[in-house]
């Protein structure tokens, strides 16, 4: 007995097939989407997660304005605190590429142990001049050459080892999540990609950075890991302090030991200098008595030969006088004139011996005038030396007295400690996931509903028409429980069968298809993790089997209630009815009776009907929804950029910043700039019953002027006075998120939990991000500490010239960053264009639960009244009036449906947004009104559409059904 | 010529592989306002003669004409509209369409019609004036099928063609019913052809057509006709 109802419950699969599989494929469709969406979420959680820690992704950024030396990075290695930690070299720089054309590139060193590439093609560079490029750069490719411009600042110029760098790989970075590559100073602000050197490829004593990972496996996002972040923040900042004290402290003594040296060496050298010129003084004073000695005695021999040759000439006279005489005497010879001519012989000799004398000494004076001449030359170069000398050691002493001033004005650096959350990437997918999530909580639920309808009126109908079977089983005496475990098998198993597959296909096809979409943005998996969620699993299986078999099940106790007898006979058609429209005469009259067919029938299948709105409006809901997720994100950036962040340029001023920096500052942009407000601004903590926030505290310093640059208004528009001492004005995200209202008292802390409490005088309208403003008094009496202005609002004259004067405010020393408003927004804009995948899903979604409604629905109908269709066509209806007269209610319903939708489409838009939960950003839940026109538009069409398949339907019924009897 | 002729005419079904020959030239004529029966057993060929005279089959070979038109060669459109102005249909079910009242049925044929009877004028005619704002299911099923006759006569059929018209009434209603298609052949000048297993009806009609086995076993004009009232079965 058993086997033959078995027999009988497998041949009625085996014949109605086609509705088995049905019911099968709409449970499979329900869980599958259910399953899938659900598990999108996880899957690129835990894709996102494998990749950051395959590449193990930095915990920690550390800066220093001084950069960091590799003793630094030993010291963090040796912290227990820490895993690892690595320094890299990050430079952004002006390159010249294969068109000629400049651009900027994100410069890094590769590390070993942390952020590391995965190669998308080529491979890491093995030498100085190689490099790695942004696979994702337009136009990169293996081989190119990458120029440092020589329009590069000196400083950075250096930096470098090469000119050229020869690109050997192509690479992903986990650095760069997503495909934004960030802004830079460097000309339009614009960076075209990262590039990776080796550290060789580097000519930097210094790293610019450290890389820090800490020793935990917690999942990316997650509350464990932001609570270890949050717990180690401290810690690490006081060691990235300590590290960056170090090389202060080096770079001084460094600088202090160079000077010593200097000067001692400038001592030495002026000792040695002094006494070569001592020597060189003593040897021309030497030469100079040399000199004198020589000519005295060159004047002793002069006048000693003058006095000879004065004797000698004197003798010679007397001698003449005496020869005279004797020749007067005749005296001519004689031993006496022998004797005087000897004696005048030997005075002649002497005389010439006088006269070669005298001659000699005229040489000699000759060589001493020379010797002199080349003293006073001796002695003029020795006065010009000592004089460059003095002149030297002057020069040397001032540089050393720079040198030392410079020692002095060394600055302790600025170190900051960055965690992921300021890595664009890291925080952009976050904000994906969240915003998939979101939609993951409404649509599935929908699908499901869906599917335990159309399974539901499927098995009702199934059953309805195999009453007189069921009869005909009852009359054999076949008990209620086996007549309907045959109809609760067949539902039970394509609800199994098809939640099983469902699952597994959605949970493997959804992520995929959902990745594949984000490929765009988010290059770093071509895969995406595959995720079983168990309880999920059950969960599906357990409302599907719930569905189908309850729905048999009741059905089924419907029938079988009937007497068996009534069972036999075929049942009576559903009675026609007055419905309560006809009442109203001048309506119903004016009607065409086909017209009232339809509003008829419309209401004679009642549950149809609602089955019917319910798809319907569930699609045009979908639609409204997933257009309405972008409005509101555009609608955001309007009234963010457009009416409450009014300031074209948002300067922020290092910590050195002091009133010469402002002079320079007023000076340089008084150029460009309309109006500029200084302020203050820091990161604060309000804290109220128990709830803490972490806002932005804005402190004008002409508060009155707020206005032009920052409009402070309520959601509603209405202006908020800035408030007064003791006051604060809270924007709305961080207040809904503490609870707070206007009238309530919050306190503030600052980052060394200096606190003051504040009564809440309004809360601002506001967007992206969450701040807070107080004024100056409630600052200083309440924190009880000096203000420093930290950073300025600019308003340019000419708002296009954004680009070129943000670069040069960029370019002074003192400013920390500097970023133009539109910059932003463009960028906000291109984010944007990512929701239209989204909006795509949605729309695909949507087309496939109103396809299945209505084509299942219509199906069901046009087989449930073939018979009256049959005689239509008899009667003569014409194909295109025939299928008018059954689908008119498909399209009174497409329009209810519609309609309704897009007022469920409203509210299940606000609980999606509601449920896109991001910290950061505000959602105003604001649906455009063409958003509700290409809902509805696209409602219609996907209704058309099956309208359309089914015609072919309607043609192909054979009109002798009319003839045949009913069953 | 005859108002209504077959000629020579074959119609094959095929069934998958199997050919089923319900036809093999069938040739008979009906005059203009005669009331014409064709009987036979089930499964002779008298539904398919009536789907090919009503132009809702084709037929596999020969001819039909129906005042003087060739009716074989019509396409899918022009059969369509054939039904619409020159044919009316009564059906075994009534096949009323349960969503409308009994007028609203009549209308729901008038209204396609370039020259129709005024809906509650023929629902007077056959005698349902009080109960034209009924539904079918508040009708019995003698009064159901008089909707059905006044919505085929509403169109102004050249013929009128009955499927078993009393084949799901009792013997009186169904007498009833007879006696209104009777009376609007002699009365109106319709031309009626009434197919049915009923021997008995025979009596009554002004020429018979006996199908078997998919041909025409005798036609024959009626000499003695036989009022409805006293025709028994």
């Amino acid at each position: 007995m058993k086997s033959m109802m078995r027999k009988t419950t497998l041949r009625e699969i085996r014949h109605s097939l086609g509705r088995y599989l049905a019911i099968l494929a709409i449970v499979a469709l329900g869980v599958g989407f259910f399953a899938g969406l659900r598990v999108s979420t996880s899957a690129m959680l835990q894709t996102g997660d494998a990749y950051l820690k395959e590449h193990k992704f930095f915990d920690f950024r550390l800066l220093s304005t001084l950069g960091f030396e590799q003793e630094e990075v030993d010291a963090l290695k040796e912290s227990e605190e820490l895993l690892t930690a690595e320094g890299a070299v990050h430079t952004d720089v002006i390159y010249v590429g294969a068109d000629g054309e400049e651009g900027v590139l994100s410069t890094y060193s590769i590390a070993d142990d942390v952020n590391t590439l995965s190669i998308r093609e080529g491979r890491l560079p093995q030498k100085a001049y190689e490099c790695v490029l942004d696979a994702r750069m337009q136009g990169a490719a293996i081989g190119q050459e990458i120029r440092i411009s020589g329009n590069n600042h000196d400083d950075t110029r250096e930096m470098f080892a090469c000119d050229t760098y020869t690109v050997v790989g192509l690479a992903d970075s986990p650095i760069y999540l997503n495909f934004e590559r960030g802004s830079t100073s460097l000309l339009s602000g614009k960076v075209d990609g990262f590039m990776y050197l080796l550290p060789e490829g580097f000519d930097c004593d210094y790293y610019t950075e450290i890389y820090v990972r800490l020793p935990h496996d917690y999942a990316i996002y997650s509350e464990d890991y932001d609570r270890l972040i949050d717990e180690k923040e401290e810690i690490i900042e006081k060691l990235c302090g300590q590290a960056g004290t170090k090389r202060y402290e080096r770079i001084v003594a460094d600088a202090a030991q160079e000077l010593a040296d200097a000067e001692k060496e400038l001592a030495d050298k002026e000792t040695e200098a002094r006494e070569e010129l001592a020597d060189a003084k003593k040897e021309l004073d030497d030469a100079e008595e040399e000199i004198r000695d020589a000519k005295d005695e060159i004047d002793k021999k002069e006048r000693q030969l003058k006095s000879s040759r004065a004797q000698i000439q004197s003798g010679l006279a007397q001698i003449a006088e005496a020869k005279a005489q004797l020749q007067m005497m005749n005296v001519t010879a004689g031993p006496r004139w022998e004797a005087l001519t000897a004696q005048e012989t030997e005075l002649n000799a002497g005389l010439s011996a006088a006269s070669r004398g005298l001659k000699q000494l005229e040489d000699a004076k000759a060589e001493v005038a020379e010797h002199e001449e080349e003293l006073a030359d001796g002695r003029k170069e020795y006065d010009e030396a000592s004089a460059d000398f003095e002149k030297e050691i002057a020069d040397a002493n001032d540089k050393l007295a720079d040198a030392r001033k410079e020692l002095d004005e060394i600055e302790k650096p600025d170190c900051y400690t960055l965690s992921r959350k300021t890595n664009v990437g890291y925080v952009c997918f976050e904000n994906d996931v969240e915003i998939v999530n979101g939609v993951s909580l409404v649509f599935p639920v929908f699908f499901f509903l869906v599917a335990a309808l159309v399974c539901m009126t499927t098995m009702n109908r199934m059953i309805e028409e195999q009453r007189t079977q069921i009869g005909v089983l009852k009359a054999l005496g076949y008990g209620k429980a086996a007549i309907m475990g045959k109809y609760m098998f067949y539902s039970g198993s394509a609800a199994l069968i098809g939640g099983i597959g469902g699952f597994f296909l959605g949970s493997y096809v959804f992520p995929i298809v959902l990745w594949e979409t984000y490929q765009l943005m988010y290059g770093f998996s071509d895969t995406i993790a595959f995720v079983f969620d168990l309880p999920l699993f059950l969960i599906s299986l357990a409302v599907a089997l719930l569905c189908s078999v309850g729905a048999t099940y009741f059905s089924c106790c419907y029938e079988l209630g009937s007497v068996t007898a009534e069972l036999i006979r075929p049942k009576a058609p559903k009675n026609g009815k007055r419905i309560l429209l006809e009442r109203v005469g001048w309506f119903w009259n004016r009607l065409k009776f086909l017209h009232k067919v339809s509003i008829r029938n419309v209401v004679r299948y009642k549950k149809r009907f609602f089955m019917m709105i319910l798809g319907i409006s569930g699609c045009s809901a979908l639609l409204v929804t997933g257009f309405g997720i972008k409005d509101s994100m555009k609608n955001l950036m309007t009234k963010q950029y457009g009416g409450i962040e009014l300031y074209d340029v948002n300067v922020t001023f290092d910590d050195a910043f002091d009133e010469g920096d402002l002079e320079e500052f007023e000076g340089t942009i008084r150029d460009f700039a309309d109006k500029y407000l200084l302020l203050n601004e820091e990161s604060v903590d309000i804290e109220t019953g128990g709830v803490t926030r972490n806002v932005t505290l804005i402190v004008p310093k002409q508060e009155q002027e707020l206005s032009d640059f920052i409009s402070l208004h309520t959601v509603k528009g209405e202006p908020i006075a800035f408030p007064q001492a003791g006051e604060i004005v809270i924007t709305m995200k961080a207040a809904d998120k503490l609870g707070v209202r206007a009238g309530d008292t919050v306190t503030l802390f600052d980052s060394d939990r200096r606190h003051t409490e504040l009564l809440v005088s309004a809360i601002a309208e506001n967007y992206i991000y969450n701040y807070a403003f107080i004024n100056e008094e409630s600052y200083t009496e309440g924190l009880k500490k000096e203000i420093a202005y930290t950073g300025c609002r600019v308003n340019l004259k000419d708002r296009e010239a954004f680009d070129a004067d943000n670069a040069v405010i960029s370019d002074l020393d003192f400013v920390l960053s500097s970023s133009a408003n539109r910059t932003f927004q463009e960028r906000f804009y291109g984010m944007l264009s990512n929701m239209d995948y989204i909006v795509l899903l949605v729309i695909v979604s949507a087309g496939a639960l109103a396809f299945i409604v209505l084509y299942n629905l219509t199906n069901i109908n046009i087989t449930e009244r073939i018979r009256e269709i049959a005689t239509i066509k008899v009667l003569g209806f014409y194909p295109g009036e025939t299928a008018s007269y059954v689908f008119r209610e498909n399209t009174v319903l497409t329009v209810l449906g519609g309609l309704l939708g897009l007022f469920l489409g409203k509210l299940l838009h606000q609980y999606v947004m509601f449920n896109i939960d991001l910290d950061a950003v505000a959602f105003e839940t604001y649906i455009a009104g063409k958003s509700y026109a290409y809902s509805i538009a696209l409602t219609f069409v996907f209704a058309m559409f099956v309208n359309g398949m089914m015609y072919f339907k309607l043609k192909k019924i054979n009109m002798a059904e009319s003839l045949k009897s009913m069953e | 010529m005859a108002f209504v002729e077959f000629h020579d005419v074959s119609k094959i079904y095929h069934m998958g592989e199997v050919e089923i020959q319900a036809l093999r030239g069938v040739n008979f004529e009906i005059e203009k306002g005669e009331f014409c029966v064709v009987v036979g057993a089930s499964g002779a060929g008298k539904t398919t003669i009536l789907n090919i005279l009503g132009g809702m089959d084709t037929l596999t070979g020969g001819k039909v004409l129906l005042d003087g038109n060739e009716i074989s060669g019509y396409s899918e459109r022009k059969l369509t509209s054939y039904r619409r102005y020159d044919i009316g249909f009564v059906f075994q079910f009534y096949n009323l369409v349960q969503n409308l009242t009994a007028v609203e049925n009549v209308e729901l044929a008038a209204q396609i019609c370039k020259n129709p009877m005024d809906a509650m004028e023929v629902i007077e005619k056959v005698g349902l004036k009080e109960r034209a704002d009924n539904f079918p299911a508040q009708l019995s099923g003698g009064e159901q099928q008089r909707v059905a006759i006044a919505r085929a006569l509403a169109k102004r059929p050249k013929l009128l063609l009955c499927d078993e018209p009393t084949g799901a009434l009792d013997y009186q209603t169904g007498k009833a019913v007879l006696k209104l298609l009777q009376d609007t052949c002699r009365k109106d000048g319709v031309t009626v052809v009434v197919i049915t297993h009923n021997q008995a009806l025979t009596a009554m009609a002004d020429r018979v057509i006996t199908v078997k086995s998919g041909s025409i076993k005798k036609m024959e004009r009626n000499q003695e006709i036989t009022p409805v009232e006293e025709i028994e079965w």
